[in-house]
């Protein structure tokens, strides 16, 4: 017997959880893997979680992504290198889907991914002008000028 | 058709919280100017950390004086438009010298429940830390760089605080001690180069991972069977000469030999010389070695085999110059050990590398040994004598067809 191997017993199947999304969907994911989410671990814990978890706010399309994600993360051995590539990859995404990720994960409290999904957003805002950030997110300036100018003096050193 | 909604403000607010203490303060700080909405989002970020970052210009280069009367009105402004608690405060700005302002700043730290402080004097004089920091009693981090610590007499401990990491930092004995004694969840501790301690005392129970440097005389650590992490650097060499006190010496052997969590162990400038019990956790080890020492290659050669788990090795060469050692001696001391199977070892690493018989031997022996190996780094000391290394190198049989031999 290969002693590089974890410590789980080949014979023993991997325990599998299901969850069902807002829109009937539903996913099985590991039961390790579905640790990452303090929501679940406690399921997990408390034993509520032997018939599929119902997630209402949660679609297919997004928990389908989410169980992906946690599957991933807790695979044994992976290399920190590859794991960032991929995790990389995970959020070159639309802004719509990147909120989505950021809101189940936020509800499952999975915080590897809260946080990955986060500093992404954040990537996007750094160093850019107001105007940039206007674009990017949508969001609309309701400020006369003279407020403008006001806010401007209030954070000055914000704004050399 | 364009989308009228603003979609970072749909989201909740401690995500956004969230994603503004990703930003640079300044950027942070910027958002203000984005929308109604957004003037005072920035205002309940957990987070703050001044560093070089918040005196950049664009384009135009800060001068040294009015450097560093900005960054205090930086600091001063922040503090007072923030609402709500702070988690976390950071001052680390390489140009900034000490003032009395941080005084100021850790009273109103002291009044937000802060939970992390992290102080990095880079220039002037140490920092003399208020006694109002002894008052952050819900303090779970606490970093100090080239600051002046004095216990206050009547201070109760910090009991909620579970990392402490003090550097360059000045206080007396008594000082430390009570320190840490007055924690009873620290759980992180990291010491190093205390100006004026020469003797450290570590004796708490709950520490899960201790990091120690300096140039100490005497070292006593308590029983720590939760420790998971050790990393020791006795920059005066002092466990290895004779001289200094053999009572030195045993103390620490007899803590190697008790740590039954352990799984990371770190050592620089020393060497075990008995080997320890059984340990089942350890994953990762770092040693000075002198390889021309059946001693120590004997010790570690056992802490390995009473590793089943220990999948790193990494040995860095303590011996300085070139030693011509009784070949004799070290050729049947591998012939004894030939048929050792060391299966679970998956990566090696050995620096300061010479090129002489006994490295060359222990190299061999580990190619050989380890069906597993999946890595082996060599770094030699300097490029003499490189070509003949390489090819001794070549020659070795190796146990394990995925072993790649990469060459520094």
């Amino acid at each position: 017997m290969s002693s590089s191997s974890s410590s789980s017993s080949p014979s023993c199947p991997k325990k599998m959880i299901t969850l069902k999304s807002s829109d009937g969907e539903t996913f099985e994911i590991e039961e390790i893997a579905a640790l990452q989410s303090k929501t679940l671990e406690s399921m997990i814990d408390e034993n509520c979680a032997s018939t599929p978890v119902p997630l209402p706010n949660i679609t297919g399309k997004i928990l389908a992504k989410v169980v992906e994600y946690c599957t991933k993360h807790a695979e044994v051995g992976a290399d920190a290198e590859s794991l960032r590539a991929w995790d990389a990859e995970f959020v070159s995404v639309d802004h719509p889907t990147l909120f989505d990720y950021i809101l189940a994960a936020n509800f499952l409290e999975i915080p590897t991914l809260l946080n990955l999904a986060c500093q992404s957003v954040a990537d996007m805002v750094k160093g850019k002008t107001p105007d940039e950030i206007h674009k990017i997110f949508n969001i609309k300036s309701t400020f006369t000028p003279e407020e403008e100018e006001e806010l401007r003096r209030e954070n000055q050193w914000a704004f050399d | 058709m364009t989308n009228e909604v603003d979609e970072i403000c749909q989201l909740p607010g401690n995500i956004t919280d969230q994603i503004l203490s990703c930003l640079p303060i300044k950027d942070a700080v910027r958002t203000s100017i984005l929308s109604r909405k957004w003037r005072y989002k920035w205002c309940s970020i957990p987070q703050l950390v001044f560093d070089d970052q918040c005196t950049k210009a664009r384009g135009v280069p800060s001068f040294q004086p009015s450097l560093q009367e900005n960054l205090v009105n930086i600091i001063y402004r922040v503090l007072l438009l923030h609402t709500g608690p702070i988690q976390k405060f950071k001052l680390s700005h390489k140009d900034f010298c000490a003032t009395s302002d941080i005084d100021d700043w850790i009273l109103h730290l002291s009044r937000v429940s802060i939970k992390e402080i992290v102080l990095d004097i880079w220039k002037g004089q140490n920092y003399k830390i208020p006694s109002s920091l002894f008052n952050c009693q819900y303090l779970i981090h606490l970093e100090l760089y080239k600051c002046l610590v004095k216990i206050p007499s009547m201070f109760e401990g910090f009991h909620n605080l579970e990392s402490l990491d003090l550097q360059h930092v000045q206080l007396s004995l008594d000082g430390l001690k009570a320190l840490i004694s007055h924690c009873p969840l620290l759980k992180r501790l990291k010491l190093r180069n205390l100006e004026g301690i020469k003797q450290i005392n570590v004796d708490t129970g709950n520490l899960e991972w201790l990091d120690v440097e300096g140039a100490f005389q005497d070292v006593t650590f308590g029983f720590m069977n939760r420790l998971k992490s050790i990393r020791v650097d006795f920059s005066d060499d002092i466990a290895n000469e004779c001289g200094l006190g053999n009572a030195n010496s045993s103390n620490l052997h007899k803590f190697f030999r008790n740590l039954p969590q352990i799984q990371s162990v770190e050592l620089e400038n020393y060497s075990l010389k008995t080997p320890p019990n059984e340990l089942c956790h350890l994953k990762y080890l770092f040693t000075c070695i002198d390889f021309s020492r059946v001693e120590e290659i004997l010790t570690v050669m056992c802490l390995i085999r009473s590793s089943p788990q220990l999948k790193h090795v990494d040995f860095q060469n303590r011996a300085k110059d070139q030693q011509t050692t009784r070949i004799g001696t070290m050729a049947d001391f591998w012939e004894d050990h030939l048929a050792c199977c060391l299966e679970q070892i998956q990566v090696v690493s050995m620096g300061g590398i010479l090129g002489n018989e006994p490295e060359l031997e222990l190299m061999k022996f580990l190619l050989t040994s380890s069906p597993n190996l999946q890595k082996m780094t060599i770094q030699p000391n300097s490029t003499s004598g490189e070509g003949k290394l390489l090819r001794e190198l070549l020659r070795f049989r190796r146990a394990s067809a995925q072993a790649e031999v990469i060459f520094l």
